[in-house]
């Protein structure tokens, strides 16, 4: 009985949800309150995921393991930026001007080797995964498409050239649709599983 | 109240469609069939690196995704747990324990209830560490740096990343190829699968993501769900391409 408790209690919460949604003449006061339950729900499990991770690395601290060194600076970091906060006032202009500070350098940095990153891979892809009609389309329809969006092919005065272009603009639209209604089904059926207990029938 | 519109009820058709072929598959397919799908190889993988972790005697790292809350809407996290609650079932008695990291508050917590029960099902939960299952970071890019340093350590057998990712989760895949640590990427997210497509990762595409096939306990299920959005996809299409013929000819508005 006991591992079919939480499937049950998963199963009855979803088909109550999508009811709720099918009625919301009668549920709509109620759709809201649950919303606001995940909310706090979700933020408490923050809070202990936060708690939990700041008790392993004054752990780690305490044992002086390797690499203890970064668990302090992230525990000074954390605490900092806890009481700063707490003390300032989240809407404080100079805490966020601190925040915006620290936190954009390093994402444009990341973003920055990131692209390299990219673009070294669109490179490498022929040694990666060999020469393939798979691996010939997909770096030629890239360069294909990425020509074509960057708007060199136009044709103002000829209406059919221009529709013609249009449309095979949308082709990777079209594609990327196709793929979406593969990872759509899988999800549903995913859903269903887990709604019909099909999960833990597994077990 | 707000009212439902035709997107509503066509989803709804759609719910019961597949609930009715789930039935069907049910119903009429109750023997394994004579010529079974094959395994997904980005789930082979993954089960080769669990007997390679337990011959080496080296760790799984499991990369979580960033989790349920946030930006992200989809299910695909909850796949991931799936993927982490088979892989900690097979590895508990592994010498290196096998660790996840997730990138949201609520999925730190759920994997770390799947880590507890995969060590109390064993009856081992004197085993059982808090940093097994860890947060380690709110959001996309702060995920990800959480996961390069422990991608870093030699006595990694591999990283599985699971669970919603983005094109720029490469970086993950460049430290991964530098440091010859084998990489299996299961996601659903159509823009990572292309970008990970590009590195020497394993990486599941379409929908090979909900067909979790890892080793043999899944077949049957693997097998049935393989089977009904087989049929799914064809009644979609046949739906399509009738909605787009009877549109063209000017029947529907």
């Amino acid at each position: 009985m006991k591992p079919r408790l939480p499937a049950v209690v998963a199963a009855v919460s979803g088909l109550a949800m999508l009811a709720a949604f099918f009625f919301q003449s009668v549920t709509s006061p109620y759709l809201g309150l649950v919303l606001n339950w995940a909310i706090i729900v979700s933020s408490m499990a923050l809070l202990v995921a936060i708690a939990s991770l700041a008790v392993t690395h004054i752990r780690f601290i305490i044992d002086g393991q390797k690499g203890f060194l970064y668990s302090i600076v992230l525990l000074v970091a954390f605490f900092s930026t806890l009481i700063i906060g707490w003390y300032r006032g989240l809407e404080d202009p100079q805490y966020l001007d601190w925040l915006r500070m620290i936190l954009v350098p390093v994402e444009t940095a990341l973003m920055g080797l990131i692209a390299l990153v990219l673009m070294s891979a669109a490179v490498k892809i022929f040694r990666v995964r060999g020469w393939s009609i798979l691996t010939v389309s997909f770096a030629l329809s890239a360069l294909f498409f990425l020509f074509l969006n960057l708007g060199f092919l136009r044709h103002d005065a000829n209406s059919t050239l221009t529709a013609v272009i249009s449309t095979l603009q949308r082709l990777p639209l079209v594609g990327a649709r196709g793929l979406l209604i593969g990872v759509g089904v899988g999800a549903l059926l995913m859903a269903l599983r887990v709604l019909f207990g099909q999960e833990v029938a597994r077990e | 109240m707000l009212p439902l519109n035709l997107n509503d009820f066509v989803a709804t058709a759609i719910v019961g469609l597949v609930a009715v072929v789930m039935f069907g598959v049910w119903v009429f397919h109750r023997k394994p069939p004579a010529e079974p799908y094959e395994s997904i190889p980005a789930y082979q993988e993954i089960d080769a690196f669990i007997h390679r972790s337990s011959e080496e005697g080296k760790a799984l790292l499991i990369g979580m995704g960033e989790g349920f809350s946030g930006h992200n809407t989809g299910l695909g996290d909850s796949v991931g747990v799936t993927i982490a609650h088979t892989m900690l079932k097979r590895s508990v008695f592994n010498d290196q324990p096998t660790r996840s990291l997730s990138g949201d508050g609520a999925l730190a917590c759920i994997s770390q209830l799947v880590v507890h029960g995969a060590y109390e099902n064993a009856m081992t939960t004197e085993l059982f560490r808090s940093d097994h299952a860890q947060l380690t970071g709110l959001g996309s890019f702060a995920w990800m740096g959480g996961v390069l340093p422990e991608l870093a350590h030699k006595d990694n057998a591999g990283l599985i990343l699971t669970g919603t990712m983005r094109p720029e989760h490469l970086l993950i895949a460049d430290l991964a190829e530098r440091r010859q640590a084998p990489l299996v990427v299961a996601t659903g997210s159509v823009g990572a699968q292309a970008a990970f497509f590009a590195s020497e990762a394993q990486v599941t595409m379409g929908e090979e993501y909900f067909l979790p096939s890892i080793g043999s306990t899944n077949q049957a299920i693997y097998q049935n769900s393989a089977k009904i959005m087989n049929w799914v996809r064809v009644m979609l299409a046949i739906a399509l391409i009738v909605g787009a013929f009877l549109k063209l000819s000017g029947v529907l508005p």
